[in-house]
């Protein structure tokens, strides 16, 4: 049994789709300039670090998440065009194969954080050192539980539409959850309860301690850290549970 | 020694319909396959025979009822790599190359066959760096085939190994078979081709509504099941429906066909005792037989016939 080859043309299949991989790539490089380095407020001191690099972690986040998401949903997809089948009839046990997966997740949610931090340090963006890295470790690590939404997706809908689907929302589930641009101080109250909101906000954490970038007031609010961690669980906890109920009742129907 | 393959008992499944209403795609089957059998695997659609295989490959749990392979769990005998099983609807991936799908199953064995070895024995030497999505219906299914015989398996199971093959691929297919069979290889395959299963099975099971319909050698199903024809011009003084055996009789101009499972005496008796002349005797086919006992009888057995071998 040799599960390093077996993950290692699992990735490269998963990177050969090089319109899926460099589009998950791009795309928050480019919202992190256009949002980030090309606006007036990017030099703007934010504690030891200033905004441009606020910003940066935001969409470094929504990268992770969108490709955890979409790897998990194209997962699922190819589980149920009978490819888990041909899986269940090898010795590979699920705990090998779950890691497997896992290690896929892991790279594919690495490479846009790595992307926009990279663009980041060659543009306005800045911040000690220390902070930068486990910004961006966080980044990828919130990204993870990600991978469960988007296999509720993928459970749910069953087809390549899961994966767009559940991409898209995850824009709209970014601006809610204060990721992109600031939300007026009256959405925090909703913001705060939803899935990107704890993501972005532990990622940041290092940097912030905690400050939430607003549009209006005094342009920022100051959240305790358990709010972010509670989310963070809380949603980790409502996807995979989906996930479970979905494959149980999907098990039983067939 | 035990040299029990697939041992079923009582094994029933049962799926719930559209309505809600549950039915039992497999209906209280008991089978047992010893080793070294070459066993086909008939039915009509919807019969239960993805269902059956599902469960001896552990796909699929047992509504009650056990499956034992080689002496223990279908999972342990997957684990031990015994087992090798062409499914159906076995999924590939389409963007992955035929080389790259065989690394990547071969990398979950423990002692997977050489790659050349594996695409020799499947024919795919010439397609390896091809994409699956590119293979034609007929390579896919090689490519699935390749992937069973990875692990050298003691058991392969071929459900529909040769749906989308053309005449001549499904012909060099039993012929690989054949060497598959010949190193004394368990084989249990489910076809629609009724003359495959004719040709390739030592034993036939037919199942029908989830239940084993018919289970022995090859040569007794077909002449139990579908009655010979024998067909002579008679003279005028004789009967034939009272001659011994007959269980039916058609007349077309002066010949008179009679079936019956007693060919050999009523041809004694035809040429012995009365003037019959032109006499014929054809063998029933299994197909005769497949539609004679999945239409007909609900159940038959053939007590005495030794299956096991």
């Amino acid at each position: 049994m040799n599960i390093a080859a077996f993950t290692l043309i699992d990735l490269r299949r998963t990177l050969a789709d090089r319109s899926g991989v460099v589009f998950s790539v791009i795309l928050p490089v480019v919202f992190y300039l256009l949002f980030g380095a090309m606006q007036d407020y990017a030099e703007a001191p934010l504690n030891d670090g200033n905004t441009a690099a606020y910003v940066m972690i935001g969409m470094a986040v929504y990268g992770g998440v969108v490709a955890a998401c979409a790897t998990t949903g194209n997962v699922v997809v190819e589980q149920s065009t009978g490819w888990g089948r041909q899986l269940a009839l090898t010795p590979l046990p699920t705990p090998a194969m779950l890691a497997s997966k896992g290690v896929i997740i892991l790279v594919r949610a690495l490479l846009p954080v790595l992307a926009v931090n990279i663009a980041g340090l060659f543009t306005q963006a800045d911040m000690p050192a220390g902070e930068w890295i486990t910004c961006a470790v966080l980044a990828v690590v919130v990204a993870l539980p990600f991978g469960f939404y988007g296999m509720m997706f993928g459970l749910l809908f069953r087809s390549e539409s899961a994966v767009s689907i559940s991409s898209t929302a995850l824009v709209i589930l970014s601006f809610i959850g204060n990721a992109f641009s600031p939300l007026p101080e009256f959405l925090m109250g909703l913001s705060r309860f939803t899935p990107l909101y704890g993501a972005s906000s532990l990622a940041r954490y290092p940097l912030t301690d905690g400050i939430q970038a607003i549009s209006d007031g005094t342009g920022t609010v100051t959240d305790p850290l358990w709010y972010a961690v509670v989310n963070v669980i809380a949603w980790t906890l409502v996807f995979s549970g989906a996930c479970a109920v979905l494959s149980r009742r999907q098990k039983e129907r067939k | 020694m035990n040299n029990t393959v697939i041992e079923a008992q009582g094994l029933i499944k049962s799926f719930k319909d559209g309505s809600g209403r549950t039915f039992n795609a497999v209906d209280g089957v008991n089978v047992e396959v010893g080793s070294g059998e070459i066993i086909g695997l008939l039915g009509p659609n919807g019969a239960g025979k993805s269902t059956l295989i599902d469960m001896v490959l552990g796909l699929t749990k047992p509504s009650s009822g056990t499956v034992r392979t080689f002496g223990g769990t279908p999972h342990q005998a997957i684990a031990h790599g015994r087992i090798g099983a062409v499914l159906q609807t076995g999924g590939l991936l389409p963007n992955l190359t035929v080389r790259d799908t065989i690394r990547m199953i071969a990398a979950t064995h423990r002692n997977p066959l050489p790659l050349d070895t594996v695409l020799d024995q499947a024919d795919l030497t010439h397609l390896a760096d091809r994409k699956v999505v590119k293979c034609s219906g007929g390579e896919q299914q090689r490519i699935r085939f390749a992937l069973a015989i990875l692990s050298s398996p003691d058991l392969l199971i071929l459900d529909e190994p040769t749906s989308g093959m053309d005449a001549n691929a499904r012909h060099t297919f039993w012929e690989s078979m054949k060497t598959q069979a010949s190193s004394g290889r368990t084989i249990v395959f489910a076809t629609h081709y009724i003359e495959e299963a004719q040709n390739f099975a030592q034993r036939i099971i037919m199942v029908g509504n989830g239940r084993v319909v018919v289970d022995g050698p090859t040569d007794d199903v077909r002449a139990h099941a579908a009655p010979s024809q024998v067909s002579a011009v008679l003279p005028d003084d004789v009967e034939a429906s009272s001659l011994p055996g007959v269980q039916s009789v058609s007349i077309d101009g002066d010949r008179t066909t009679m079936t019956t499972d007693q060919s050999d005496e009523l041809a004694r008796h035809l040429l012995t005792r009365t003037g019959a002349t032109g006499l014929t005797i054809s063998a029933g086919s299994l197909e005769d037989a497949f539609l004679a006992l999945t239409t007909d009888r609900p159940e038959a057995s053939f007590a005495g016939s030794d299956h096991t071998h």
